[in-house]
Formats: C-alpha cells, structure tokens, sequence
C-alpha cells in the first residue's frame, strides 16, 4: 500500500518538477536563514555564521540532486536526459543526420521489399483457401531416376475420376505463342492445366490405372494429402510419359505447389518397389508425416459421383 | 583531534527523523537536522542537505505531512509533523532496530570462552 502510494508520488513529482525545486530551493534558503539567525545568538560575526550555516548544509546541488533522486523516476529522467542529448547532436550536425537518415531508410526499404517477397513466396503460401495444402502432383520414372516428367491426360483424367487423395485435381499448361510472324510456326508447345477446385480432402486412395494399353492391369499407388493438385500432362496419347510397361516403372509423387520448382523432392521418400502380383502397388512416393485414411474402392465417375466422395472424405485440421 | 565522525547507515535517517517529529512534533528542516546532531553528541556525520531527501520520501509514503508556516522568530519555513500512519511505521521500525542492536550486541560480546564451554 505504501509503495503504490510511493509510486504514485513519485509519478506525480515527476511532472511537477520545476515546481518542487522552486519550493525545495525556497525551503533550503529558509535552511541558511534559520541557522545563521541560530549562530547569530551564540555570538558569532555575521561572515562567520552564514559560512558556517552554508557549510553544515553541504552542497546545495547535491542535496538537490539526491531531493530529485529520492521524490521522481531518476532513470526515466536520465533516458529523457539521454535524449535530449542525442537530438542536441544530432542538430548540430545536419549533414551527418542526413546521411544517418537516409541510409537507415534504404536499407529498412530494402530489408521490407525483400521480405514481402518472401513472405509471399514461400511462408504465406498460394492465395487459396489452406494454400499450404495445395500440392504439385508429378510422374517419376522410377527405373530411369527420371523425374518431373509430364503426365499424359488420359492419365490426368483417371487421377481426376479416382484418386481420392486430393479434394480435386487439375493440371495446367504452358504454351508458346508466336505474336509477330506470322510464317514462323510456334515453338512447342505443351499443355497444362490448372483446377479450381478448392474442396478440403486428406486420404490415401490405390487407385486402379486402365490408361494406355500398356498400363492395363497395374497398379498405381498415391498417397498424398492437399486440397488441389496439379498435374502436368502431355496432350498426346501416341507418346506416353512413362514409355515402358506403365506404374511398374512409375510413380506419382506430390509436393507442395508453392516449393515445387525449387525443391522438387523435399519431403519425399520412395519405397521399395513391390513385387509379384498385379494388386500390389510397383511404386510408392509419398509424403511424409501427411495424414492418410485407410484406402477404399476408388469411384468410377467423374461427376455427382465424384462429389459424394469427396464430401465423404475424413478431415484432419 | 576529534574521532572520526560515523557514516549513517542506509535507513537510518529516516528512522531518526520519524522519531524526532513524534518526539517533538511539528518541526522545519533545519530544526530536525539540528536536533539529529545535538541527540547524537555529534558523533553522526550528518550532511544537513541530505535531510529534505529524506523528508520527501516520507512525505511521499504518507508517514508525515508538511505545511508552510512561520517560525517562532516570524520567519517563513516548511513544518513537518508525523502522521498517524508515520506513528505505527515507527513503532515497527523501532522494534526492529532494537531487535537488530540487541543482535549485535550479543554478537560483540562474544568471548572466545564462550564458544568453549
């Protein structure tokens, strides 16, 4: 209790400053006065008793000082003191300020345009609703080590239709277009896609694959969790990505859209290829620590069919 | 020569003048400082100006009141007095320097056949 009270006075003096030392100055020049009329009765010279009075008063800054110590917030004064200080510099050398000024504000700038960039680039994430949950879905020939290769759309439609790992799927595209010459044909190009879709989904789905010919009867696994997934495919049905005997040397991995062309198997493992019969998986990539479900028959069609599922898919938060 | 004179102990002033003012009740400045030293024979070295840093703090803790007023020679000087709070702070701070002394007492009277038996 008296400590909060002290508190409280000392705040208070503190913003009454000047009027205190006017009042303490007042009262210690009644101090002198007081004690050279006391000297004065037991018969000193008049010289004599005021030095003698100013002597046993000590030093009056002093006693101000440590007056101002003990009524105020002495280290809040000495910062404001401080402060003061550093302003009073800082005026008298304009040019010097200026400079100060001025490079502390390019480099802040600097530092802040980087960091937004950064920021939007890899800690906020794509701008979909969960867009740390959006993943690049992309075909790796296992046996070759070739990996990032693109997905025929056949295959693309299939994932689309089954795999029940994703709320969605959907690919894009880039495309080289010639704008000036009209002679000049244009250079390659390739097809992608890109979904719009934005349902939550997490599961893991093995998913029967009937693409090309070649494909029939085996098995690719996925497990992946994310909201929209994107798949690179190649339009052409005469030239599949995955030139030999289909999933046994394929594999479908998954990684976060937003790191995917720069960290394209982060957070990636393979497993060992499977042997033996047709209902066993030939090759698994999957991401680590990503919740899955236990897997379940994948539907057959796109469309209402498809949607059911995906509301019937487990969440995670 | 004259013995050196003793340095006050932290907290002690403070205590000094709480007694001073119950003693003698409304006082200035100069006369509490000026009956420190008199009580004291002189033995406590006391810097008068120290005496106001005291007396704000116990202004500010509530333990004694101050007022302008005149003094007996019709000369205008600050009164201080102690409060009803300042009386019970006192009386806890007497009872504890008593307790200390008496500890130091018993410690500087210590004699080595003490220890023996």
């Amino acid at each position: 209790m008296s400590a909060m009270r002290r508190l409280l006075a000392r705040v208070s003096a503190f913003f009454q400053g000047r009027e205190l030392d006017a009042d303490l100055d007042e009262e210690l020049a009644a101090h002198v006065e007081l004690a050279v009329e006391e000297n004065l009765k037991q018969g000193m010279s008049a010289q004599e008793t005021r030095r003698k009075a100013l002597v046993s008063l000590g030093r009056k800054e002093a006693a101000k000082e440590l007056h101002r110590d003990s009524r105020g917030l002495p280290a809040l004064e000495a910062i404001l003191q401080d402060l003061r200080f550093a302003f009073r510099i800082l005026a008298k050398r304009p040019w010097l300020t200026t400079m100060v000024v001025l490079v502390l504000a390019a480099g802040i700038g600097v530092n802040t345009t980087v960091f937004t960039l950064f920021n939007a680039l890899y800690i906020r994430g794509l701008p979909f609703p969960d867009g740390n949950r959006v993943l690049f879905v992309e075909n790796n020939n296992l046996t070759k080590n070739q990996q990032r290769m693109r997905t025929s759309y056949p295959d693309f439609a299939d994932w689309r239709a089954e795999v029940r790992a994703f709320a969605d799927l959907g690919s894009f595209s880039h495309a080289a277009f010639n704008l000036s010459d009209d002679s000049a044909a244009p250079a390659s190009p390739t097809t992608r896609f890109v979904s719009s879709t934005s349902r939550r989904f997490s599961a893991a789905i093995s998913s029967p694959k009937r693409t090309s010919p070649a494909r029939t009867g085996s098995y690719c696994s996925a497990t992946a969790s994310g909201k929209i997934a994107t798949a690179e495919t190649r339009k052409s049905l005469t030239k599949p990505c995955v030139s030999t005997s289909g999933c046994t040397r394929s594999s479908v991995s998954c990684l976060p859209a937003s790191t995917s062309p720069l960290r394209p198997s982060s957070g990636f493992r393979s497993l060992p290829k499977a042997t033996g019969s047709n209902a066993t998986p030939a090759g698994w990539v999957f991401l680590d620590a990503l919740p899955t479900a236990p897997l379940s028959p994948a539907p057959r069609r796109v469309g209402p069919a498809r949607q059911q599922t995906a509301a019937r898919v487990p969440r995670y938060e | 020569m004259s013995r050196k004179k003793l340095d006050l102990l932290q907290g002690t002033l403070d205590v000094m003048v709480l007694q001073t003012l119950a003693v003698m009740g409304s006082l200035h400045g100069y006369g509490i400082a000026r009956r420190i030293e008199q009580i004291s024979g002189n033995e406590v070295l006391l810097n008068q100006g120290t005496i106001y840093a005291s007396l704000v703090r116990l202004q500010q803790r509530g333990w004694i009141s101050a007022k302008w007023g005149t003094s007996a020679n019709n000369r205008k000087a600050k009164f201080y007095s102690i409060t009803k709070r300042g009386t019970k702070q006192l009386a806890v701070e007497a009872a504890d320097w008593k307790r200390l002394a008496g500890v130091m007492g018993r410690m500087l009277a210590l004699s080595s056949e003490d220890v023996d038996s």
